[in-house]
């Protein structure tokens, strides 16, 4: 997730004192020693957002810069009903194509 | 004991069958293979040749059973199984093939023969997924024991299906570790999780499946999907087609989503893109209203990567205008960079500037005039650079490469005009706009490099409003220092060392200055103000000021006509190591510098010759790049520096390619290179040493490295993004600790331009 106001999760319209509030709460919750990657991610998307400089500054030259279709296509699987499949149905699956 | 030549010259005349059989079997020709592994035996009969035939046999019969053809896998098999062999995996995978093909009894026979008690249980397996396959009719080949699992199996499906997953679960009770059917078990219940979006619990059943039997083939599709280690497991051309095959299963949003992915990684493509996408928006605003945004913005900025002015309006009706860019100004602005225009991204960042002021409802309150600011301040740079690269680097290949893809941009205009607003105008806007923000006013202080009263004035300016600021106090210690103002440059670096004692490179810096201030002294003949600033020098520096203390020690006390402190400083000095080249470079420039005679200058002047005309260790060029680079940073360069310089470079870049150095020492040159920002000969450095140790990733690194830096843009090319890759690739396929430092590098590239990591990503992507 590169988003980084869905990373803390705040509202694009926080301010210093919310952003901040919500970064400590997230730090106590996923310390470094603990959750590596989701400090880095936690401390990345606070660093972006800490400030009114930064976080103008990534609207205007970052805001979805670095999003890749590959999380999108993730996310999407994630929230669409997966379709269940007969046993003939996965079968039929594994016929050679062609014939 | 090696054999005699003449006996390697008689090859058995076998070898060319056996090779080609076993080319024939790699090339997927089975039939093949086995014509000339019949001959082969009956050329030469023995135990080689007969596993040859056996591999040959097996291969046939597993091309036939694959393609469903079971009469021409039956009778292939019979004539194998006529063949004598006491291998038990020989037989235990002839009654795998018989279990395929329905034929259980005789599987069973064959199975005995493999006289191995886990064989059984194997091919029962086998014999199993056979039966699933033939729906009810399957039940008939198998034992009667094993006809309740059959039917538990086909009941536990089609409860899934229905999706009664509870009533599944409990049907697949009844199916114990030791049952034939276990596989079936774990496939169903992966699908149970697969359904529930369990994703973990999905592959904690289907990581256990055998990658030979059927249930894990029907599992394939789904689990590349999730697990991404598997997938890098497969070969290519099955991962392929797994893909295409779960792209199918996903519905006909994952598959255009995937589509569009493989479409907008390549600038060809970006209209079909948008085509793919206006397919699927219309459905994503149905399923996942809040991603439409997200998916706009992907595009988005795949446009700016290569996208084409006609594919703006296509965009827009796609996705609607972007709310933070309706117009495309900011996409033009950015593409303009991309493509070194920078006279065009000047005019689009001021009409964007424009639009944010004129649109509060989109930037209400502070937003507006920060955003103006930053807008401003990038306009500023631009129009800087502008004038800059007008003076400046000649071009080079890269140049020609960029313009190759940008045919407008070819002619480098001479006597440019500045832009308007100009760098001056727009810095001062922007700090107007944001007047607690540093930026601006700093690069200001650059603006005025050439104009010294203006720059005093914004000088003191700055000092009223930040006078905490670090920045600022650097900033404005650096042009006292330029124009003399020693005294004033220090004050500035003591309040800036007194809010931060411990900042090394403050300290340095600090440190810098009280060796000028100690030169200055002495060439005004004030030896003990000269040494009390050599004092101050030597406290605040750290052990890597020592060479350049010592030096001007040396100078200042032989100005002074204090010959035996001088010859003990500078016998210190030679006494540190890797300085018999470094040592009588800085005694040159320290003696020129305080006005030697020629004679006292000559014999440091011979030993430094003669140490770069030599044969040089990696420590000695790094230190007397060292050297060279503070000469070259100091705020007045010594005469002869030039000459100096070329020298020094050439004698570095000359190292690269002889066999003195090894490829480590190479590589700690190209660091110093890199560290001291030394672009030319270090790019002179990757191109010889990429040639030397092409498999050393380091080496394209200094390469793209030096490139980059010099192009003066977050943007880079097709070639350097190229190389990128390469050495990322490179670093992955070693996994190697001597690349740390590589990976610290690149990830701080990566930091500093984004770009770089969407380059690596879209060239891994393709490759």
């Amino acid at each position: 997730m590169t988003d980084p106001y869905a990373v803390l999760d705040v509202e694009p319209d926080a301010d210093d004192d919310t952003i901040r509030r919500r970064y400590l709460e997230l730090v106590k919750e996923f310390p470094p020693e603990r959750h590596p990657e989701k400090f880095a991610a936690v401390r990345g998307a606070y660093e972006r957002l800490k400030d009114l400089d930064a976080r103008v500054r990534h609207r205007l030259f970052e805001q979805g810069r670095r999003d890749g279709i590959d999380e999108l296509i993730e996310e999407m699987a994630c929230r669409t009903p997966r379709r269940r499949y007969g046993l003939q149905a996965l079968l039929a699956m594994q016929r050679p194509t062609g014939r | 004991m090696p054999p005699e030549p003449h006996d390697v010259a008689k090859a058995p005349a076998s070898a060319p069958l056996t090779r080609k059989a076993e080319a024939a079997l790699r090339d997927g020709r089975p039939g093949l293979a086995l014509d000339l592994a019949r001959q082969l035996v009956a050329q030469k009969p023995g135990p080689e040749a007969h596993a040859l035939l056996r591999r040959c046999w097996l291969a046939v019969a597993e091309a036939h059973v694959a393609r469903d053809a079971f009469r021409d896998a039956h009778a292939i098999l019979t004539e194998a199984e006529r063949l004598p062999s006491d291998d038990p995996v020989w037989w235990e995978r002839l009654a795998a093939l018989r279990a395929d093909l329905g034929d259980f009894p005789r599987a069973l026979q064959l199975a005995e023969q493999a006289a191995d008690t886990t064989s059984r249980k194997r091919v029962l397996g086998r014999v199993v997924d056979r039966a699933l396959k033939d729906d009810s009719a399957g039940k008939a080949l198998l034992p009667p024991d094993l006809h309740s699992h059959f039917e538990l199996i086909r009941k536990a499906f089609a409860d899934y299906a229905a999706g009664r997953d509870d009533a599944a679960r409990e049907t697949l009770n009844d199916i114990g570790l030791s049952s034939p059917f276990l596989e079936w078990k774990l496939l169903v219940r992966g699908f149970i999780a697969w359904s529930a979006n369990d994703n973990p619990r999905t592959l904690e059943n289907w990581s256990r499946l055998s990658g030979d039997r059927l249930p894990a083939r029907i599992a394939a599709p789904f689990r590349v999907t999730i697990d991404k280690a598997y997938a890098a497991r497969l070969p290519a051309d099955q991962a392929a087609a797994l893909g295409r095959r779960s792209d199918r299963l996903s519905g006909s949003l994952g598959e255009g989503l995937r589509r569009l992915r493989k479409q907008l990684a390549s600038e060809e493509t970006i209209p079909d893109a948008l085509e793919t996408a206006r397919a699927i928006v219309p459905e994503l605003k149905r399923t996942a209203p809040d991603l439409v945004h997200r998916l706009g913005n992907i595009v988005y900025w795949a446009l700016v990567a290569g996208g084409q002015p006609e594919d703006l309006p296509r965009f827009s009706r796609v996705f609607g205008p972007p709310p933070d860019d309706p117009q495309f100004y900011r996409l033009q602005a950015l593409v303009s960079e991309q493509l070194r225009r920078l006279d065009l991204a000047h005019g689009m960042w001021r009409k964007y500037e424009e639009w944010i002021a004129k649109t509060p409802s989109r930037w209400p309150g502070a937003l507006s005039a920060r955003a103006r600011a930053l807008v401003m301040e990038r306009m500023g740079r631009l129009a800087r650079d502008w004038l800059d690269s007008d003076a400046g680097e000649g071009s080079d290949e890269f140049d020609e490469l960029m313009t190759f893809f940008n045919p407008a941009g070819r002619t480098r205009p001479v006597g440019r005009k500045p832009l308007s607003p100009s760098a001056e105008e727009c810095f001062q806007r922007a700090g107007e706009l944001a007047p607690d923000w540093v930026v601006p006013a700093t690069q200001l202080l650059h603006v005025y490099e050439s104009q010294p009263a203006k720059a005093l004035l914004t000088a003191d300016d700055l000092l009223r409003r930040f006078p905490n600021n670090l920045d600022i106090l650097e900033a404005v210690a650096e042009l006292f220092e330029k124009v003399g103002d020693t005294a004033k440059a220090h004050d500035c670096l003591k309040r800036a060392l007194a809010t931060n004692p411990l900042d090394r490179q403050l300290r340095q810096q600090a440190a810098a200055l009280a060796l000028n201030d100690a030169r200055r002294r002495a060439e005004a003949a004030d030896y003990d103000g000269a040494r009390a600033a050599l004092r101050e020098a030597n406290d605040l520096g750290d052990a890597s000021h020592a060479p350049a203390v010592l030096a001007l020690a040396t100078a200042i006390e032989w100005s002074a006509g204090a010959v035996d402190d001088a010859t003990k400083h500078q016998a210190t000095l030679m006494d540190l190591a890797d300085a018999r080249v470094a040592g009588p470079y800085r005694l040159i420039v320290e003696g020129s510098r305080l006005k030697f005679k020629k004679k006292d200058l000559t014999p440091h002047q011979s030993a430094f010759t003669n140490g770069l005309a030599g044969p040089a260790t990696a420590g000695e060029l790094t230190a007397v790049l060292i050297a060279l680079d503070q000469y070259r940073r100091e705020p007045v360069a010594y005469r002869g520096l030039k000459t100096h310089e070329k020298k020094i470079v050439d004698r570095v870049v000359a190292a690269t390619s002889s066999n003195d150095l090894s490829e480590e020492d190479v590589v700690g040159l190209g660091l110093t290179l890199h560290r001291l920002a030394f672009w030319k000969p270090l790019r002179a450095l990757g191109e010889r040493a990429s040639v030397r140790f092409a498999d050393n990733a380091y080496f394209p690194f200094f390469l793209a490295e030096a490139v980059v830096a010099r192009q003066r843009s977050e943007y880079v090319t097709y070639r350097s993004g190229f190389i990128y890759c390469r050495v990322k690739m490179m670093m992955d396929d070693a996994k190697d600790a001597r690349y740390r430092k590589l990976q610290e590098l690149l990830d701080e590239r990566i930091r500093e331009m984004p770009d770089v990591e969407r380059w690596i990503n879209e060239h891994m992507r393709w490759s």
